[in-house]
This record gives C-alpha cells, structure tokens and sequence, in this order.
C-alpha cells in the first residue's frame, strides 16, 4: 500500500472546510468557514491555488454549479473530496494526534 | 451618452474576467470573477481590484518562473551537448556525412528539448507526477546517449532502456499515457527549433547576402525571441496535455472518487 501524500497545514485547513461544508462548498464559503473556526482572513488568491493544487494531486474535484444573478451570471465552481484526499487528511490528523499522546496542551486551554 | 454606475461595473467585471483568462481557462476565470463580485458588496471595489492582482500574481509567478528556467536549462543543455558531440576538444566527436550530422543534430535538440520539459514539469508539478517521472529518465538516458554513443555497449544498453522504461510495471494503464504529454512536447520544441534556425538564417541572409560574415544583431534577436516563443509553445502543449490525461486518469482510478458529504 502506496503511503498517503503528505499535507500542508493551509492544505489541511482546506480540505477540512470542504468537508464541514459538504456539498455547499465553493471558494467564498470555504473562505468564511476558514475564517469562522480560525479567525484566520484568507487571501483569495492562495485559496485558488492551493485549491488547483489539490486537484491536480487528486484530492479534491470540482464541478461547475448554475449561474446566478449576485454573482453577475458567473458559475460557482464547487469542491468535494475524494477518497485519497480523505485518506491523506485522516493520515495527517493521525499524526497530529500521536505527537500530541502524553502533552496536555489542551488541558491550559480547557481550565 | 456616458456609462451608468452599472454598465461601468459590467464593463469592469468583465475586463476582470478578460484579464484573468490570460492565466487560467474562460469557466474558471469567471467563477473567479464571481466569487469576488459576490464578496465586493460587504468589502469594496479597492478589495476586489486587489485580490484580483492577488490571484493573477499568484497563477503566474510559477509557470513564469518554471518557464523562464527551462528555457535557461534547454539552452544549457543545447550548448553542453553541442561541445561534447562536435567541439574541438571532444573527445569522440562526430565525424562523417550528412546523415550522421543530421541524426546527432536530432539527438542534439531533442536531447535540449528534454531538459526543457523536465526542468518545466518539476517546478510546475513536482518530481512526483508520472509525466515528470518518464520526463527525468528520458532526460538521463538522452544525456547518456550524447555522452556514451561511441560505445557500442553502453549504447546498446541505453537504447534498450529507452523502450524498456516506459515498460516499468510503475508505468501502467493510463499513467502510461503521460508518454504523449513529453513526447508531444519534445516533437513540438524540436520542430520550432528548426523553423527558429531557418527563419533567423532566412533574415541573416536578407540583411546580408553572400557568404556568411559576421552575424547582425537582429539575427541574434529573432533567434532569441523565436526560441522563446518554441519553449512557451512547448510548454503550453505539455500542460494541456498533461492536465487532459491526469483529468481522464481521476475519472479511471476507483481510489479518487468523491467521498460522500457529512449532511
């Protein structure tokens, strides 16, 4: 078994906001639900690339939605992971998890 | 009759549009667009003007910078290889007739071109993809061929190699098929090559008839700009090719499907 790509943090950011989101997922939406759970203003244009990214190593696919008045007749481009971006997620959370076993980083933050 | 506020914002939306399909195809410069049409009403027009410039930016400085690095390694690789084959203190250059001038002239440009497509590919794509995989080890095999081709076994050996790796069992079904994207690109350099030599020897000889003396400026130019317009050709066609095959290879492979959506 090939082991799963690695990824970036924005990557991973990424990737879980389009799994939050489901099939709502499209860059605006991603934008503000990464700047919802983290605080963190994203700038248009490295959310496109690390989106053209991701599809060029196969972990997410987009489809084009219908055209709509607000945004001047202009298509929604919508995301949704695949299985080996899904994998590759899952094998960096694991990881955050292992290195995280025995610290109580967490419990500060809880008190 | 001036513009009213809206027609001027149409007209602008659609100039953003325009400038952004120099960069990237006409649906995803518009859904781009969109976006950021449907963000300016809560962040202003200065917002949308900047992100735009962002995005720009951000979609070209890598294939400009890839490109602008192969050209320089092809050239590199042309000039090295040139010495190695007929320079003055070669040790085994080419010597013989017509037909041996042409074929390691061909071994000589196509092994240029390969550089160009690796170097390319691996700032584009990463060492990871297939297409830059094949790219690299018809690189190392052209580079081999130029330096080696003087011994009958280590020539036969490169030669075999050169059917045998497209073979590897890591190679299989559709992966294969990034073959066409390096091959269709080298075809592509080699070919814009030649008509780059004919067309600036063409124009050295109109500004000089008679036997060659010493080469105008504007020769030296167009040969310039002639082998850049070959190397962007060059690579606009791996891309396109590369992206059309890794597209029909996430639709075949069972293990890229979409997972379902949490709701």
């Amino acid at each position: 078994m090939q082991p799963a790509a690695s990824l970036g943090e924005f990557e991973q950011l990424v990737l879980l906001a389009i799994l939050r989101l489901g099939d709502k997922a499209y860059s605006v939406s991603i934008r503000s639900e990464i700047g919802a759970c983290t605080s963190r203003e994203v700038a248009p244009g490295a959310l496109y690339t690390t989106l053209d990214r991701l599809e060029d190593k196969g972990m997410v696919r987009s489809r084009f939605g219908d055209a709509t008045p607000q945004r001047g007749g202009r298509a929604r481009r919508y995301f949704v992971l695949t299985r080996k971006g899904h994998a590759a997620l899952v094998s960096a959370q694991q990881a955050y998890q292992r290195l995280m076993d025995g610290l109580d980083l967490l419990g500060g933050a809880r008190a | 009759m001036g513009w009213t506020f809206w027609e001027a914002r149409v007209r602008s939306d659609s100039f953003a549009e325009w400038i952004l399909c120099r960069c990237t195809n006409r649906e995803r410069a518009a859904s781009v667009v969109g976006d950021l049409v449907e963000l300016r009403e809560q962040t202003g027009l200065l917002w949308f003007w900047l992100s735009l410039a962002g995005a720009v930016v951000r979609l070209l400085w890598r294939p400009a910078l890839a490109l602008v690095a192969a050209f320089y390694a092809s050239n590199w690789a042309f000039s090295i290889f040139q010495m190695s084959l007929w320079g003055a203190h070669a040790d085994h250059h080419v010597t013989g007739g017509a037909r041996a001038a042409f074929l390691f002239g061909i071994l000589n440009t196509a092994g240029a071109s390969l550089y160009l497509v690796f170097v390319y590919s691996t700032l584009r794509y990463s060492v990871l993809d297939a297409p830059t995989q094949l790219a690299a080890a018809f690189t190392l095999l052209a580079t081999g061929l130029v330096y080696l081709w003087w011994q009958p076994v280590a020539l036969l050996v490169l030669l075999t190699l050169l059917v045998v790796v497209p073979a590897a069992p890591r190679y299989h079904g559709l992966r294969r098929l990034g073959l066409i994207p390096v091959l269709t690109a080298v075809l592509v350099s080699c070919f814009g090559f030649l008509l780059s030599v004919l067309l600036s020897t063409a124009w050295q000889k109109f500004l000089s008839p008679g036997p060659w003396k010493e080469m105008h400026r504007s020769t030296g130019w167009l040969a310039f700009f002639l082998m850049l317009i070959t190397a962007w050709l060059t690579t606009a066609t791996y891309s396109a090719l590369r992206n059309y095959f890794a597209n029909r290879h996430s639709l075949a492979d069972p293990s890229r499907l979409d997972i379902p959506s949490p709701s």
